[in-house]
């Protein structure tokens, strides 16, 4: 077993100096000369016709520089499946949602471009509105897009297996509907981009986005302008979970304000604005119905899905498909049938957030597999451990599980958190249990996302830079990627430091999303790192005089490994000359390594079907919640949670331990008490007073458990972890819910009137 | 314009402000000590929190003319030449930081709880961080530096650093 | 008349959802304004000054009329101004009037806190004291503990707000508000001090300068609030119970039970207390008091929870109030 160095320790980040001393800079600190502030005109009704905006009394306000709306800019549209995107960054015909952006103001201050706002006519003829997927479908209802009949924006259906068969076979049936909220991301930073143009019109664009390099494709194509000239940068990022994976008009607006001023442009959205107009988490309302054995093995699964869209494109097919897949994948099951809609309505649109619709669908299966428990009258935990996906599997929708623990973590969770003692015993306390399937790499389907690139230079010091296309949004890539070239080439990793997420010097990749990093940027990072030390080694052979298999290195040496007292730091190697004539100063060739590695084991999914491998490795994990319930007055306390995850190897257990953490205690808001609110297509909830995010009293105590299974294809092992913490927490509390008070809430999130509704009626109040 | 004079990390800066400037204004568009973040304007996050007069305070919620004669302590002023103070320290070394925006605020939190209650339980550190949301951590990470940091004052019978 | 600016149909329009516990008293003929602004900087121009005592306050209270704010913790105030609900000219900080953040006893026992006295005050302070735990639970439940560092509890009492939490407390324990004016000192129960949502019984030029509460004995006072999270909220209903025994510790001398949050001020149930001061606390007595709070509460619905709920978690809200209430009193006898 080879011996790690850096692999597998707990490092703390490496640029946690700058953030726990306030020096990191974030995009609201960075200063342009002659900046300019940025401030966006929105919609204050949710569907009507655009007449007229009138300009002129927002253009006299002192300091405004320029006033644009859709008459100023390229015909194009926006979106991160550019085939499906129908938002200008500026609506021209129609408003779709309160908030649509219709104007944009840049001027020498943040007051002066927001008066500049509320000085901005716009004449808009008011059409009725809807606002629930549901009543969207209906005939007669209003149409929000002309090209979409029905407000339907599209749909999905996959079949495998054949699912009459199944349910023919099968002993019992269950059947129920679920929902979802729409919950925001609430990133602690809120979206905004930095523009400037420079003398020979090349653009400069920071940006709080998860896709860089996506982001640069996205602003050449919307503002028709050549990609070799955009430059897509960061500062610090403080925060994403998606939603920064997903578009937004505000960079392109950005972009357009410093166009037309030929000055920098700041544009930051408001905390309320952010919770007006940002992206959410797709609601949806799932028909799940599962047949079984009598003694419980799974038979066939059946889900109708209806996705609300929110009023544009954005991810809405993408998340439904993903959602719809788990039918397929998540546990054994050999029939399974997926139909589904995503539906337009007239509210804030939709985007990627932490598990891709997996908390969605996984709120469905679970739930609905103690349902089935309940119903067979066997133990939760021991109809999932029958059913569990295997290492070697393929599941019936096409993933092949080159490594899966399921089962260990499904067995740790339950034996940790007391399973036995405590199940149906402890009333008004209860325990709940709910497993997870997710991709560890990311999907090959996602902007021709298999691939991923990495650069590496060794310096005259030996400390080493590496070029990477991912943003470090708070997940800790730097730190990891770090660890993995560190490791590969033996260096310590106080000695790397990571430039990301720079489209001018970092290689392309498709950015952080998909819990794909690790992986794709891992073993890019493990391959440059490869080759650049294959290159220290030779140069090292030469000065020690030994051939090169009997090389190798650590920590900052580069030894004989039989004798490992003979050695060379990689300082002097990087420093050799190529050419063997005495030099008396450390002159070198630098060392320089690139790589791309595209991963060999996923697969593009079956047109007509959808079957296929899209990721080339899946990861698992098992939640146990457990909850107290107050009868009389139906609030639930989370008192703990137990989750184990298989990630493959945990190239750096601190960091894993807190996305999981973090992730869980999203899954706990997600569960329990945040809903973004509308009234008439208005926002309620425009502050974090009213958006009921957890506080620290809030969130439970969390203990993780790392499986590994060390993945054959994963650097090192690894898989990716960043949203599996999310994807089982709801529906493990709903299970301990049910176990604690014997009702079952199908509608999330499950607040105190819910459960006293559920409780009265069972007679209980 | 108001002529103020406040004492900012041990040093004393007079300056002239509107008086619809808010402390927070101030500190980063002013003073250009940026770690203190603007996270909702609202006192909602507490991503602004500074040591006002000793007490943690949403320094959104502050004017700066309110805080004339105040001596005020940002995250820039918790390391002394270098050494990072023992809160700071122990979220490097606990992983209490991801995206690392609440952090400032959250360490000044944290500093004010601890000099206040030096000998915390676990759930008096979460009541004390209650006024600070992250979305990142699940605070777990959190608590658990500060519940070192207490055990490690209490052994080494110091109190904190400043 | 009002010391308070109410906002303009201009000024409401900006900004669509902000209390709502205001929002829903404010007629609006249409469901959605003319514009959508967002909370951004900066708040509007003001002038501030920092009085020395009482008098110079008045002055400038008086002085400036309408548009003119006291400025005490600002936590509240400062939210209003920059979501544009309130345009104050004039902005008194009273932060700095001798003794005005004082917490005193008198010589009869009698509480005083000063109209500087922020929440952390006055919960450190309560905490030590077992008589006077009550006022302890009511100010620490509020907000966050950097809320609670500059808020004050004569600033939460003039807010108005129905949800408020001092209220139902300071009247639980009979107490009164000192008001000083142009025309002079007055006292005013806090039980006749609000008059409606955001509306108190303050003229142009008053301010309160103190909050006086007689002296506890033989008490027992919990307040009790009901929210979705456990800190950060605003209550979704709030309960103060006191209960006094006589010389004789047995019998139920007085009974307040106050709740907030479910009409447009805090509400008495002087059924309820009757009930208690006659039959004392027992599981039957529990069930008609419970049941009486819920019969006379007056929620409405909004963002924070629907009527119903709040009529539910009145009963139970109240019953575990008085509960907990009689337990401390039997506890300081057994302590005895």
């Amino acid at each position: 077993m080879k011996k790690f160095y850096v692999i597998g320790k707990r490092t703390p980040r490496i640029d946690a100096m700058d953030q726990v001393t306030g020096h990191a800079r974030y995009l609201p600190d960075l200063e342009r000369p002659r900046l300019l502030y940025g401030a966006i005109v929105r919609s204050p009704i949710p569907h009507g016709r655009i007449l007229h905006i009138d300009t002129s009394r927002a253009k006299r306000v002192t300091g405004v520089k320029t006033v644009i709306t859709s008459e100023d800019i390229p015909d194009t549209r926006l979106g991160f499946q550019v085939g499906l995107a129908n938002k200008r960054p500026l609506t021209s015909d129609k408003v779709r949602y309160i908030g649509d952006e219709i104007a944009a103001v840049a001027a020498e201050s943040e007051e002066a471009a927001r008066e500049a706002c509320s000085l901005i006519d716009a004449e808009l003829e008011a059409l009725p509105a809807v606002f629930d997927p549901e009543s969207a479908l209906k005939p007669g209802a209003p149409l929000i897009h002309e090209n979409n009949p029905g407000n339907v924006s599209g749909d999905v259906h996959r079949a495998f297996g054949d699912v009459e068969e199944g349910f023919s076979g099968s002993d019992n049936v269950v059947e129920a509907t679920y929902r979802t909220s729409a919950v925001a991301h609430c990133c602690m930073e809120t979206r905004g981009a930095l523009a400037e143009f420079d003398a020979q019109g090349r653009l400069t664009l920071w940006s709080t986005t998860q896709l860089p390099h996506v982001l640069r494709e996205v602003v050449s194509f919307v503002l028709r302008f050549p990609i070799g000239k955009i430059r897509v940068c960061k500062a610090h990022i403080g925060g994403g979970f998606g939603s920064r994976a997903s578009m937004d008009p505000l960079d392109c607006i950005c972009v357009f304000l410093a166009q037309k001023t030929g000055r920098p442009v700041r544009l930051i959205k408001a905390r309320s604005e952010e919770l007006v107009s940002d992206r959410i988490r797709y609601p949806m309302i799932i028909t799940l119905k599962t047949g079984v054995t009598s003694d419980g093995r799974l038979m066939a699964r059946q889900a109708t899905i209806l996705t609300d869209g929110g009023a544009y494109n954005e991810q809405g097919l993408a998340v439904t498909g993903r959602a719809g897949s788990k039918v397929a994948h998540l546990y054994r099951v050999p029939h399974a049938k997926v139909d589904a809609k995503v539906v337009f309505t007239n509210k804030v649109w939709g985007g990627a957030f932490r598990g891709f619709g997996d908390p969605q669908i996984t709120f469905a299966i679970e739930s609905q597999m103690d349902e089935i428990a309940e119903e067979l009258g066997i133990d939760p935990l021991q109809l999932r451990l029958l059913n569990a996906n295997q290492q070697g599997d393929v599941t019936v929708g096409g993933a092949r599980l080159t490594s899966c623990g399921f089962t260990e973590c499904l067995k740790r969770s339950a034996a940790l958190s007391g399973w036995k003692e405590k199940r149906g015993k402890s009333k008004p306390r209860g325990i709940g249990m709910a497993g997870l399937f997710h991709t560890g790499a990311g999907s090959v389907t996602a902007h021709g996302g298999a691939f991923s690139s990495a650069f590496i230079k060794v310096e005259y010091d030996g400390s080493v830079d590496l070029m990477t296309g991912v943003p470090d949004a708070g997940q800790g890539s730097d730190t990891v990627l770090a660890q993995i070239a560190a490791e590969e080439l033996g260096v310590h990793v106080d000695q790397v430091r990571v430039h990301a997420g720079d489209t001018a010097i970092t290689p392309s990749t498709l950015g952080v999303r998909g819990s794909r990093e690790t992986f794709m940027a891992g073993n890019a990072v493990k391959m440059a790192a490869l080759q650049a030390k294959m290159e220290l080694i030779k140069r090292a052979a030469s000065i020690l005089n030994v051939e090169e298999e009997k090389l190798d290195s650590a920590e900052g040496k580069i030894y004989v490994k039989s004798n490992p007292r003979r050695f060379v730091t990689v300082a002097q190697a990087a420093a050799k000359p190529m050419y063997d004539y005495a030099r008396n100063f450390p002159m070198g060739v630098p060392i320089s390594a690139s790589a791309c590695y595209t991963d060999p084991v996923s697969e593009w999914p079956d047109k007509a079907t959808g079957y296929g491998n899209i990721s080339a490795a899946w990861i698992f994990g098992a939640q146990v919640a457990e909850v107290e319930v107050d009868t009389e007055t139906g609030q639930v306390t989370v008192l703990n949670v137990v989750s184990a995850h298989d990630v493959g190897k945990a190239i750096n257990p601190m960091a894993i331990e807190g996305q999981l953490e973090g992730g869980i205690a999203q899954g706990v808001g997600m569960a329990l008490t945040e809903s973004v609110m509308w009234e008439k297509g208005n926002v309620l909830t425009q502050q974090l007073a009213d958006y009921k995010l957890p506080t620290a009293l809030d969130v439970p105590k969390i203990t993780t458990i790392l499986v590994e299974t060390n993945d054959p294809e994963g650097p090192f092992g690894a898989k990716g972890v960043g949203e599996a913490g999310i994807i089982p927490t709801a529906p493990a509390i709903a299970n301990a819910i049910y176990d604690a008070v014997g009702v079952r809430i199908r509608e999330l999130p499950m607040t105190p009137d819910k459960i006293l509704i559920a409780l009265r009626k069972k007679g209980r109040l | 314009m108001k002529k103020v004079r406040f004492e900012i990390n041990g040093e004393i800066v007079h300056l002239d402000v509107e008086t619809h400037w808010t402390l927070l204004q101030v500190l980063r568009r002013t003073l250009h000590l940026t770690g203190t973040r603007s996270g909702c304007e609202m006192g909602d996050c507490g991503a602004c929190t500074v040591i006002l007069n000793g007490r943690a305070c949403n320094s959104c919620l502050v004017l700066a003319v309110e805080a004339d004669g105040g001596s005020i302590v940002t995250i820039e002023g918790l390391a002394r030449s270098g050494e990072l103070h023992p809160i700071q320290r122990a979220f490097v070394e606990h992983g209490a930081i991801q995206c690392g925006f609440c952090t400032p605020g959250m360490v000044m939190a944290a500093k004010a709880f601890l000099d206040k209650n030096p000998n915390p339980t676990e759930d008096e550190v979460r009541r004390g961080l209650a006024g600070n949301i992250c979305r990142c951590t699940g605070y777990a990470k959190i608590i658990e530096a500060l519940l070192a940091v207490s055990r490690a004052m209490k052994n080494t019978g110091q109190e904190g650093a400043g | 008349m009002e010391n308070r600016e109410i906002p303009s149909r201009d000024q409401l329009r900006r900004f669509p959802y902000s209390f709502l516990e205001d929002q829903l008293h404010w007629p609006r003929t249409n469901d959605y304004e003319d514009s959508l602004e967002f909370v951004m900087l900066p708040l509007p121009h003001f002038d501030y000054s920092r009085p020395r005592n009482v008098k110079e306050a008045i002055h400038a209270l008086s002085r400036g009329k309408r548009g003119t704010r006291v400025l005490a913790g600002g936590t509240d105030l400062l939210v209003q101004m920059k979501k544009g609900l309130v345009r104050p000219r004039l902005l008194v900080d009273i932060k700095h009037i001798r003794h005005i953040s004082r917490i005193s006893c008198k010589s009869k026992g009698e509480l005083v806190l000063g109209a500087g006295v922020t929440l952390t005050d006055l919960e450190q302070w309560a905490k030590k004291r077992k008589d006077w735990s009550g006022l302890s639970m009511a100010s620490g439940s509020i907000g966050s503990e950097q809320v609670r560092n500059r808020a004050t509890v004569v600033g939460n009492l003039c807010r108005a707000s129905p949800a408020g939490d001092m209220a139902p407390m300071l009247i639980a324990l009979d107490g009164s508000v000192g008001i000083s004016g142009p025309e002079g000192k007055r006292f005013v129960l806090v039980e006749n001090f609000m008059t409606g949502p955001g509306k108190t019984v303050l003229t142009q030029g008053e301010m309160v300068i103190s909050v006086r509460i007689p002296k506890i004995v033989n008490s027992g006072a919990i307040y009790l609030r009901h929210g979705p999270r456990r800190a950060m909220d605003i209550a979704v209903i709030g309960v103060a119970v006191r209960l006094s025994l006589d010389e004789t510790l047995k019998r139920i001398v007085c009974a307040r039970i106050v709740l907030g949050a479910v009409a447009p001020i805090p509400m008495r149930v002087p059924e309820a207390e009757m009930i208690l001061v006659e039959s004392g606390v027992n599981l039957l007595t529990l069930q008609e008091v419970s049941n009486l709070a819920a019969a006379r509460a007056r929620p409405i619905t909004d963002l924070r929870g629907t009527r119903s709920y709040r009529l539910e978690m009145v009963k139970v809200m109240t019953r575990r109030a008085v509960k907990q209430a009689w337990k401390q009193l039997k506890k300081k006898e057994v302590d005895r």
